[in-house]
């Protein structure tokens, strides 16, 4: 490895720094504050070094990682997520806190490195080896609370399930590399395609498809979102998703010709199944968190339409789709969840999580219910937030295709959504009931969520800003 | 001309002005919204004052999507029935609000906006983001200053519209990628859009799309099933905008988009279209007839209006053109009116039932003779502004469809027996209850609106003059489609 090389690596570097330090001060002297300011300084760093030496073009960087303009967005999403994590577990966590907090920093940034690795991954280990440090981290931040009982219970659950997949993903990757020997990415999907191989990457798919909560493979996703601490739910329904889709689009688009087909009709069928049931099992939850584990698995699936057409046509609209859905998907759920998290606390027994606890925020708390309502709204695709353009630009595709199939069940899904979104904003619009708690100060926090929200009607009212860049930052075409 | 956008940001600024002020002042909220309301009258006026103007900024370059307004006559028409009618609306909730009045005003300004956008948009893009902006506000009012029943309401009406505006803008995105395939660049300028050539199976389908998305708010039956309840549920300023303005976005687009970019389909789909009016015509007037509930009958009633409009669109005549144009005003007038009445009544004895009231006339003279000449104005009495719309509707669309004609005039006949039994249930009879009789505020505006009603009545010239450019470019594109 050449300096070059290493000089590519800084986010990394800054972030697996942060780690080791961040282990010291826990030796040296605990102190909640001082360990939230490191960890959100190492994210940020990590997010200027990022910005600095922006690629522009692919570089690899040993056998293992390279450096390329989608990966390093994607990275910069998931730092995104990881600062808006580091910055509410301050206030969610209180000051005398009976958990420690150094750890859940330290994992934090773990978790961080994982998906940050795994997004520049080009190797079969380094994959396997990233995806499982993003998972194993988070599945401790899952049960960060063990004086609850639902936490436990859906970290355990978290982690058979986690492991059974990973296992998938590893066989699969058995399976190709016993076809054809190869274990770069891109080596490894070589026409023609044997059966052997065939099975063996839709092996893997299934094995990134559980990460993403997926239709078939998402009957954990509720019970451990609802398990979790309200910040540990935020950080799996935004790092872990946003990373793994990283490498399921770049390894759908290496998908030889010859496999199109077959795969366009799995993977359709699996987006329709998103779509619908996740949808549909939404309509009748109380609780927050489950009707959210439920909205990610159709936001997946809407996704996952991106990951289909990427197979038919134009590979540029495809990826410019897929980063601004992800990027309206991942603000919409980290405000969503921000909300949550500044009104509960991590040493309750629970969350403030049940849908009639949160009757008539707005009169309470106006800015917070505001910001929630409009997260609402971009999930729900309104025009003037950012969740509009993304559902814009998934339906072009789809249009642009004739998917009708697609587009039917975005449609259909869309309408069933609004009703259970709408369900939560008009909640928070009645007459309220009894007082809301919300995290005292935490101005830095609360600035930080005013920002993102600001970003999410910006970019929303004035789509340009982002949308007509967005092919010099990808790099594409 | 850059004066034109602020017929959209105006009433979002002074209606955040109103929230503020009222925080600080009671009852700030009225006078800022009034105020700000008659300046963009008059501004609205002025503007449109030579000749068309328009505005084009580029917006979304990735796909050539521009913030282009038009105003031309039609469209200015309609900003003024919208501003007119916002003042109404404003003067009717002058002390009917409760609760959180700065928020109320902020929300009915936001909707007045996002309706203003509706109708200046000349870009397919910016019109769906208006046409979602604007239920919104509206949801709000009905969902936090309705009545007994609003979240029942709010959500049926929110889910109805949107989910229907989602086949629009698939139909949109269609009609955008079309132009690509045949241009080489994506489009969403109306202009533009209209010079495609489309092959008639897919000119249908998109049609289809818009037409859906249209229908549902205008409403015909069987998408009319939001309307009932929104209406009944929102508060007096809410029905007068649902009914005065946002009823009339729905023949807006159809005028605007449907016809002009699909006239081969939409003549093809004519005969659908127009038995769907007329049966929302003696649907609406059967249904207005057995309802108790004072809101629920002018609910209904507007069905059976809007009815007429749809057949006169549909038939594709000048003269029916016309009467849709006379109709959407006079309709938007006198429905306003009597949603404004049923406001009053409500207010008084906090009751819609038409059961409750009864012999009113003897406490209160005035409302009853105002209320009687909206009860005849909706009947389409002659002198008038409805009798002119009906009567050039059926006139113009006996050309085309003598059948349906016949069976929409009874319409008139239903609507004139459901009219007089509200006039008589809730006027005549023994006296039940006493009432306070019309306000001067009350009394100042409701004279306003019998003038308008019979101004247009004698003078439906001038709302022919205003429109005629769109109606004439209408009919050019007809005589080109028809062979």
């Amino acid at each position: 490895m050449s300096l070059t090389e290493l000089a590519l690596l800084w986010p990394v570097l800054i972030v697996s720094a942060g780690i080791l330090v961040l282990m010291l001060q826990a030796a040296w002297q605990r102190n909640n504050v001082l360990a939230q300011s490191l960890a959100v300084i190492s994210l940020i760093l990590a997010l200027l070094a990022l910005v600095i030496q922006y690629p522009t073009g692919m570089t690899p960087i040993t056998l293992l990682f390279e450096y390329e303009p989608i990966g390093a967005f994607f990275s910069l999403l998931l730092l995104m997520v990881g600062i808006s994590v580091a910055l509410l577990q301050g206030p969610y966590m209180g000051k005398h806190s009976h958990e420690v907090a150094e750890e859940f920093y330290m994992l934090l940034l773990l978790s961080c490195l994982g998906a940050l690795l795994l997004v520049m991954s080009r190797h079969v280990a380094s994959v396997i080896l990233s995806i499982e440090l993003m998972s194993l981290s988070m599945l401790a931040l899952l049960a960060y609370n063990r004086q609850r009982k639902l936490a436990l219970e859906g970290a355990m659950k978290y982690l058979l399930l986690t492991g059974t997949a990973t296992s998938v993903l590893l066989l699969g990757f058995a399976i190709l590399y016993a076809s054809n020997g190869q274990l770069l990415l891109v080596d490894m999907l070589q026409s023609p395609m044997s059966l052997l191989a065939k099975g063996g990457f839709v092996l893997v798919l299934a094995g990134l498809a559980f990460k993403l909560s997926l239709v078939p493979l998402h009957f954990w996703t509720p019970d451990v979102y609802q398990g979790a601490p309200v910040n540990s739910t935020l950080l799996l329904t935004s790092l872990s998703k946003a990373a793994v889709f990283a490498l399921f689009i770049k390894l759908i688009l290496l998908v030889p010709p010859e496999f199109e087909a077959d795969m366009v009709r799995m993977l359709s069928w699996m987006a329709i199944a998103s779509m619908l049931l996740g949808n549909w099992l939404a309509l009748q939850q109380r609780s927050l968190k489950r009707l959210m584990a439920y909205s990610a698995i159709a936001h997946m699936g809407y996704v996952l339409v991106a990951g289909v057409i990427a197979m038919g046509i134009d590979h540029s609209l495809v990826l410019e789709g897929v980063s601004y859905y992800l990027l309206a998907y991942l603000v919409a759920s980290i405000l969503i969840f921000a909300v949550l998290t500044l009104v509960s606390n991590l040493d309750d027994q629970q969350d403030l999580d049940d849908l009639p606890q949160l009757q008539g925020l707005f009169w309470q708390h106006p800015w917070l219910a505001s910001i929630m309502a409009l997260a609402f709204l971009s999930l729900a695709g309104m025009p003037i937030t950012i969740g509009f353009i993304g559902k814009f630009y998934l339906l072009t595709l789809a249009v642009k295709l004739s998917a009708w199939w697609l587009v039917a069940a975005m449609i259909i899904g869309s309408a069933v959504g609004l009703y259970y979104y709408l369900r939560v904003i008009f909640t928070l619009f009645a007459p309220l009931q009894k007082d809301i708690y919300q995290a005292p100060g935490a101005y830095l926090s609360k600035l930080w969520i005013g920002v993102i929200a600001a970003g999410l009607l910006l970019l929303g009212i004035l789509p340009g800003l982002l949308g007509d860049q967005l092919r010099g930052i990808l790099a594409i075409g | 001309m850059v004066a034109l956008s602020l017929l959209i940001w105006l009433p979002l600024l002074c209606g955040a002005l109103a929230w503020i002020g009222e925080k600080y002042v009671r009852g700030a909220g009225n006078w800022i919204t009034l105020i700000s309301l008659t300046g963009l009258l008059i501004l609205s006026i002025f503007i449109g004052g030579d000749g068309d103007v328009s505005l084009s900024w580029s917006w979304f370059a990735r796909f050539n999507i521009h913030f282009a307004l038009l105003y031309d006559g039609l469209a200015r028409l309609m900003v003024v029935l919208t501003l007119a009618l916002g003042i109404l609306a404003v003067a009717v909730s002058w002390q009917e609000i409760e609760q959180q009045q700065g928020f109320f005003h902020f929300n009915l300004m936001f909707s007045i906006a996002g309706i203003i956008g509706v109708f200046l948009a000349a870009d397919l893009f910016l019109f769906f983001l208006f046409w979602e902006v604007m239920l919104l506000p509206m949801t709000a009012l009905i969902l936090i200053w309705g009545h007994e029943n609003r979240r029942y309401a709010a959500i049926k009406f929110f889910i109805f519209t949107q989910a229907s505006s989602l086949l629009m803008l698939v139909a949109i995105i269609a009609l955008a990628l079309e132009h690509q395939t045949q241009t080489a660049q994506l489009s969403f300028n109306l202009r533009q859009l209209q010079s495609l050539n489309l092959d008639s199976q897919t000119a249908w389908w998109m049609m289809l799309g818009f037409f859906i998305a249209f229908a549902v708010k205008l409403p015909m039956v069987p998408l009319h099933s939001w309307l009932p309840d929104a209406h009944t549920q929102a508060p007096t300023a809410g029905s007068v905008l649902l009914a005065g303005i946002l009823l009339k976005t729905g023949a807006y687009g159809l005028i605007r988009i449907v016809l002009p970019l699909f006239p081969e389909a939409s003549m093809e789909f004519a005969p659908i279209a127009v038995t769907l009016g007329v049966l929302s015509i003696i649907y609406g007037a059967l249904m207005a007839y057995s309802q108790s509930d004072f809101k629920r009958l002018v609910a209904y009633s507007s069905i059976s209006h809007m009815g007429f409009v749809l057949l006169a669109l549909f038939s594709w005549r000048e003269v029916a053109l016309q009467g849709a144009i006379l109709t959407i005003v006079a309709h938007g007038l006198s429905s306003a009116a009597l949603f404004a009445m049923a406001g009053m009544i409500q207010h008084r004895i906090h009751s819609r039932e038409l059961g409750n009231m009864g012999g009113l006339w003897a406490s209160a003279p005035k409302m009853a003779s105002v209320t009687l000449i909206f009860v005849m104005a909706g009947i389409g009495m002659p002198g008038m502004a409805n009798f002119n719309g009906e009567l050039f509707t059926l006139l113009g669309s006996y050309q085309a469809f003598p059948i349906h004609t016949i069976i929409a005039a009874l319409g008139i006949i239903g609507s004139a027996i459901y009219g007089l039994h509200l006039f008589q249930r809730a006027f005549q009879g023994p006296p039940d209850i006493q009432i306070n009789d019309l306000r001067k505020r009350e009394l100042l505006y409701t004279c306003l609106l019998v003038l308008a009603l019979i101004y247009f009545g004698l003078q439906p010239q001038v709302i022919l003059d205003w429109s005629a450019d769109t109606l004439n470019s209408l009919l050019a594109v007809a005589k080109e489609a028809r062979p």
